[in-house]
């Protein structure tokens, strides 16, 4: 039966060549990566609103931290696109001097994942005679750092009009998009209809 | 051609193995046989309601020991990848308050390792010698879902496997050594996670068997 052992092998690496997973991610155009996600306060009524602004640039938030307002040309096409559906859906943009019922904050949140990992044969490729040293001597492994940035913009939308007798600026819609390359302009107009598609409460 | 390329070395070393020891009075009864066969996956059940297209990436095999002329024992691995992508939609998500639009995508991989007894209906001389087996073992699972490219769920368990199956060998040399396998199997692999009551699928199979001595 040992001489079988060969045709096992040859077997056992066929099974674990064709038996690999279908990879999800490996199956995702940059448009299917990207997730939306929309809450609303239930005891907000959003015919009452009539008026709203939307903030001027977006916060930016990295690691947790803020560290001020931008505006490139991303979060440029997110306020326009997010003026023109709330006008679609009936409200009225007006200047934030004039005081809107509903105020719009935008936030682009940045992650940076960074991780260390540790290759330990490196010392198969580089051969320690090349720099003068011979027997005795070898490379250690080498350590390898990565850096991952995920990024996403919430938004979030306060009740102005009803601040001054709740005594607090209630969010009674925030929204959140993540995924691949949602700061390009020429997705955006589509990923801010999409969170307006799944708010269908979001009009007047 | 990848895949073409393999099927054709591992029947080639399989027929080479096999023409090798052309024994006059083998009795292929009396040997253990490995069996090794691709096969396609047909979710039913929970399974379905998860996945429901059909797996082409399905492989298993087997090492079955004789006991008598018409049964034999012996160990099952077996693996079937279910993967189904659903088209961007809105999922109510938590309370009725908040909405998810996503790709979902969903991974589930059976690999039941089963112990199994054989029953064949004629005797290993015969030119088609047509079978019945049931297994029964665990089911090694593994379960991911992604709402676009981030994980939803990423959960390995261990369940029960029963699986049984019919079908037929085929010997193609003259030892009857050597041949085709050719068989239906049912699997009933119960899962009770994330309101999946079971992982139930059916499969046909086709593939290679040897006898090792």
């Amino acid at each position: 039966m040992k001489k079988y052992w060969g045709l096992a092998v040859l077997c056992g690496a066929a099974l674990a060549w064709q038996g690999c997973r279908k990879e999800p991610l490996n199956h995702l155009s940059n448009a299917e990566t990207r997730i939306y996600i929309t809450q609303y306060d239930t005891t907000a009524n959003f015919t009452t609103y009539k008026t709203f602004s939307v903030a001027d640039s977006v916060a930016l938030l990295i690691n947790g931290q803020n560290v001020g307002m931008e505006l490139g040309p991303g979060e440029t096409a997110f306020i326009r696109a997010f003026d023109s559906a709330m006008t679609a859906a009936g409200y009225a943009q007006v200047s934030k001097e004039s005081s809107p019922d509903l105020a719009v904050n935008l936030t682009h949140i940045s992650t940076n994942y960074v991780g260390v990992t540790y290759f330990s044969d490196y010392g198969d490729y580089w051969d320690p005679y090349y720099w003068g040293y011979g027997y005795g001597y070898g490379f250690p492994g080498y350590f390898s750092a990565y850096s991952i940035n995920e990024d996403a913009l919430a938004f979030d939308m306060f009740d102005l009009k009803n601040a001054g007798s709740n005594k607090q600026l209630k969010d009674v819609w925030s929204a959140l998009i993540k995924g691949e390359d949602i700061f390009n302009t020429a997705n955006v107009p589509a990923e801010v209809d999409t969170l307006f598609a799944q708010s269908p409460y979001l009009k007047m | 051609m990848q895949k073409i390329l393999l099927y054709t070395v591992i029947a080639l070393a399989v027929v080479q193995k096999a023409g090798a020891q052309d024994l006059p009075y083998y009795n292929p009864g009396n040997t253990p046989v490995f069996q090794l066969r691709y096969g396609i996956g047909f979710p039913l059940n929970g399974l379905k309601d998860n996945v429901n297209s059909t797996s082409y990436n399905g492989w298993d095999a087997s090492l079955m020991f004789p006991v008598g002329q018409h049964f034999q024992v012996g160990l099952n691995i077996e693996y079937q990848d279910f993967y189904q992508k659903y088209p961007m939609a809105t999922y109510p998500y938590g309370d009725k308050s908040t909405n998810i639009t996503a790709v979902v995508s969903n991974s589930i991989q059976n690999i039941p390792i089963t112990a199994r007894a054989t029953y064949k209906f004629l005797s290993s001389q015969a030119a088609v010698q047509p079978y019945i087996s049931a297994g029964v073992g665990v089911n090694a699972i593994s379960y991911r879902q992604y709402l676009g490219e981030f994980s939803n769920i990423d959960q390995n368990n261990g369940k029960l496997a029963v699986n049984g199956e019919a079908g037929v060998l085929i010997p193609v040399t003259r030892n009857r050594k050597f041949g085709f396998n050719l068989a239906a199997e049912y699997n009933y692999l119960p899962y009770n996670e994330f309101g999946i009551d079971n992982l139930n699928y059916w499969g046909v199979k086709g593939g290679l068997f040897v006898s090792l001595r």
